[in-house]
C-alpha cells in the first residue's frame, strides 16, 4: 500500500530568521537539542514554542484504573453517607460500565488516611512510600476522561482518541523533538503484571506517523528484545557487513519507490545493530549498588515493576525521550481476584516502593528537574460500591486523581477539587486533552503547532481541544 | 528459521555450474521475482566476495550469507 506520507506540519512558510534569532538567544541548555530537532521541521514556528522545562518523560501507567478513594481522596461526607443510594438527579444521564445507578450505594473507604509532608497531601496507608515523597508530587485531583471502558480509555489516555489509529503521545513527542539516545529507541515500553494492558500495542503505536516513532516494547528478563543477539557463529564484523549490504540495497530501493516506510525500515535495522551492544549493557543491573537496588525493591533478576522503574531511570540517563511503564490489574470491580481488599493491597505493594524510589533516585542524581514522572490510570472508580462476590468500585470518568513529579511541575502542590462525595469536579478540572497539552508544553512543544497532515487534514495529539494547565507549572 | 531458509537457498545456488553473476541473478529472481539492476548486482557481488574471505572453506556459507541479505530486504517483506 504505497502511501505518500506528508512529512510536514501545517503550511506556514518556514521562518528562517525567527529560527536564527531563537538560536542566538541564551539559556537554551535544557532541551535545546530537542528544539533543534523541532526547528528542523519546516512549518513549525520556533519563535512561539514554549521553553522546554522537561527533557524526558517516565509515565507509570496503572492499567485498570486505581481507586482514588482508597489511595488519595478521603471524603468525610462519603464516609458519612455510606450505604445510601445517591439521588437520581446526581446519576441521571451519566454513564456507568456495570453498576445500576438506581440501586448502587455510596461507599466510604475502609482505608486509613493521613496527611503527609509540609504540603499535607492525604495519602492512604496503602502507599507508605509514596506518602513519604508527597512534597515532590503535584496531584491532579480533577481529571476527567471521555471513555468508560478499559481499552478505549487507555487509547484515549495515550492517543487522545478512543479508537485505534492515532499516534500515541510518546510517538508524537518523538516525532516532534526526536531523542537524544542514539543507541536506543526514543520511546520504550516496559510491562509488569499478570498480562499486557487492554488495548495492546496501539497504546504505544505510531498511528499515521512514520513507523520508527512507535514505542519499542522491552520484554521482562534477560532478553528484553527477541532475536537481538547475532545468530550463532556470526561474528560482529560479519553482522556489520550484513547490515551494510542490506542498507545499501534498501537505499537503492527507497530511491526507486516513493515509500517512506523503507526509510523507517532502514532506520530500524540500524537501530537493531546498535542495540546489539547497547541493550545488554542497559539491562545489566549489576552495576547498580546494593543500596539502589534495595531502594527500588529490586530482588534478584526477577521481572517486576521495581526492576522496570530502575531500568527507566537508566534509559533516561541514556537519553531515551519517553519511557512508559505499564503495571496491570488495577481493575477493582468486586470479583474474587479484583476487589478493594487483597488484590488492591497487592497492587499497591507492587508499585509503592519503586514509584517513590524512582522520584527519590532521579532527584538525588539531579535528573528530576529534566524528567517528568507521571503516575495514573485510564480513569478512576465510582464513589458507589460495586458488589459482586467481593466489594469493589465501578469505572468512573467524571473525576479521578493522578500525580506528576519533576520536569517543571510544582512540587508539593495539589490542583483540582471534587464535590463532597468525589463524584464530580467542582474546581480546576483537567481533561485528558488538557493533560496532553500540558505535557507537550513542558517538553517545549506547542500542542497546537505539532501537527501531521493525514487523510486531508492536520491532526494533533489534542485534536481540536486542550488547554495548557499553567497553574501547575513552576 | 530465516537462517535455515538462507542456508537452503545457499545450497540450491551452489548446485549446478553457473557463474557468480548467473547465481546472483538467479537468487534475485527466486527471492524477489525480478532480475537485479547493475548496481544491485555489484553490491551483492561485493558482499559475496567479503563473505568468501570469511567462510574461506565453505562456498555454500558465502552464498547463504547472500541469501540472508535478500530475505532481509524491505522489498522481500513488503510488497507495494
Amino acid at each position: 500500500m504505497p502511501q505518500k506520507l506528508m512529512m510536514f506540519p501545517r503550511s506556514i512558510a518556514p521562518r528562517v530568521i525567527a529560527r536564527r534569532e531563537f538560536l542566538r538567544r541564551g539559556g537554551l541548555s535544557l532541551g535545546s537539542m530537542a528544539l533543534m530537532h523541532l526547528l528542523g521541521r519546516d512549518g513549525v514556528d520556533a519563535s512561539t514554542q514554549p521553553e522546554a522545562r522537561a527533557k524526558n518523560v517516565i509515565y507509570l501507567f496503572m492499567a485498570g484504573g486505581p481507586s482514588q478513594f482508597e489511595l488519595f481522596e478521603p471524603k468525610e461526607t462519603l464516609q458519612r453517607l455510606d450505604g445510601q443510594t445517591p439521588p437520581a438527579s446526581l446519576t441521571s444521564g451519566k454513564r456507568f460500565a456495570f453498576i445500576d445507578p438506581g440501586r448502587a450505594k455510596l461507599m466510604g473507604t475502609e482505608r486509613a488516611f493521613r496527611r503527609h509532608g509540609d504540603s499535607g497531601a492525604p495519602v492512604s496507608e496503602l502507599l507508605p512510600h509514596v506518602s513519604g515523597i508527597v512534597d515532590d508530587l503535584c496531584f491532579l485531583r480533577g481529571l476527567t476522561t471521555n471513555e468508560i471502558n478499559h481499552g478505549p480509555a487507555k487509547l484515549f489516555m495515550n492517543t487522545g482518541f478512543g479508537q485505534f489509529g492515532r499516534p500515541s503521545m510518546g510517538a508524537w513527542i518523538s516525532y516532534g523533538i526526536g531523542s537524544e539516545a542514539s543507541d536506543l529507541p526514543g520511546f520504550i515500553v516496559l510491562q509488569s503484571g499478570s498480562r499486557g494492558p487492554r488495548g495492546g500495542a496501539p497504546l504505544w503505536g505510531n498511528g499515521f506517523l512514520p513507523p520508527h516513532y512507535q514505542g519499542t516494547p522491552f520484554r521482562p528478563g534477560p532478553e528484553p528484545v527477541l532475536h537481538l543477539e547475532s545468530p550463532e557463529g556470526v561474528e560482529p564484523e560479519e553482522q556489520r557487513e550484513f547490515f551494510d549490504t542490506v542498507r545499501a540495497l534498501d537505499r537503492l530501493q527507497a530511491g526507486n519507490v516513493e515509500d517512506n516506510a523503507i526509510n523507517s525500515r532502514i532506520a530500524a535495522y540500524e537501530m537493531a545493530f546498535r542495540m546489539q551492544s547497547s541493550t545488554p549493557e542497559l539491562v545489566d543491573l549489576s552495576s547498580e549498588s546494593r543500596e539502589v537496588r534495595a531502594l527500588y525493591g529490586v530482588e534478584d533478576d526477577r521481572p517486576s515493576f521495581a526492576r522496570n522503574c530502575l531500568l527507566a531511570r537508566r534509559m533516561v540517563e541514556r537519553g531515551v525521550r519517553f519511557v512508559q511503564l505499564y503495571h496491570t490489574d488495577w481493575d477493582h470491580h468486586g470479583d474474587p481476584d479484583n476487589n478493594l481488599g487483597q488484590p488492591l493491597e497487592d497492587r499497591c505493594r507492587e508499585i509503592d516502593r519503586a514509584s517513590a524510589a524512582l522520584v527519590i533516585d532521579l532527584k538525588r542524581r539531579g535528573l528530576l528537574d529534566d524528567t517528568l514522572v507521571i503516575w495514573g490510570g485510564e480513569f478512576g472508580r465510582t464513589p458507589m460500591s460495586e458488589v459482586r462476590l467481593a466489594i469493589g468500585r465501578d469505572h468512573h470518568i467524571e473525576a479521578f486523581t493522578m500525580w506528576m513529579a519533576g520536569g517543571g511541575v510544582k512540587p508539593g502542590f495539589s490542583y483540582g477539587e471534587t464535590d463532597d462525595i468525589g463524584y464530580s469536579v467542582v474546581e480546576n478540572g483537567v481533561h485528558v486533552h488538557d493533560l496532553h497539552a500540558t505535557i507537550l508544553h513542558l517538553l517545549g512543544i506547542d500542542h497546537e503547532q505539532l501537527t501531521y497532515r493525514f487523510q486531508g487534514r492536520d491532526f494533533r495529539l489534542t485534536d481540536v481541544h486542550g488547554h495548557v494547565v499553567h497553574d501547575i507549572l513552576t | 528459521m530465516m537462517l535455515e531458509i538462507a542456508a537452503g537457498l545457499g545450497r540450491r545456488l551452489t548446485e549446478g555450474t553457473a557463474s557468480d553473476d548467473g547465481r546472483i541473478r538467479r537468487a534475485f529472481e527466486l527471492v524477489l521475482a525480478r532480475p537485479p539492476s547493475e548496481s544491485e548486482a555489484a553490491i551483492l557481488t561485493r558482499h559475496l566476495e567479503s563473505q568468501r574471505r570469511r567462510h574461506a572453506s565453505v562456498e555454500q556459507s558465502a552464498w547463504a550469507a547472500v541469501a540472508r541479505v535478500l530475505f532481509n530486504l524491505d522489498e522481500f517483506s513488503h510488497r507495494n
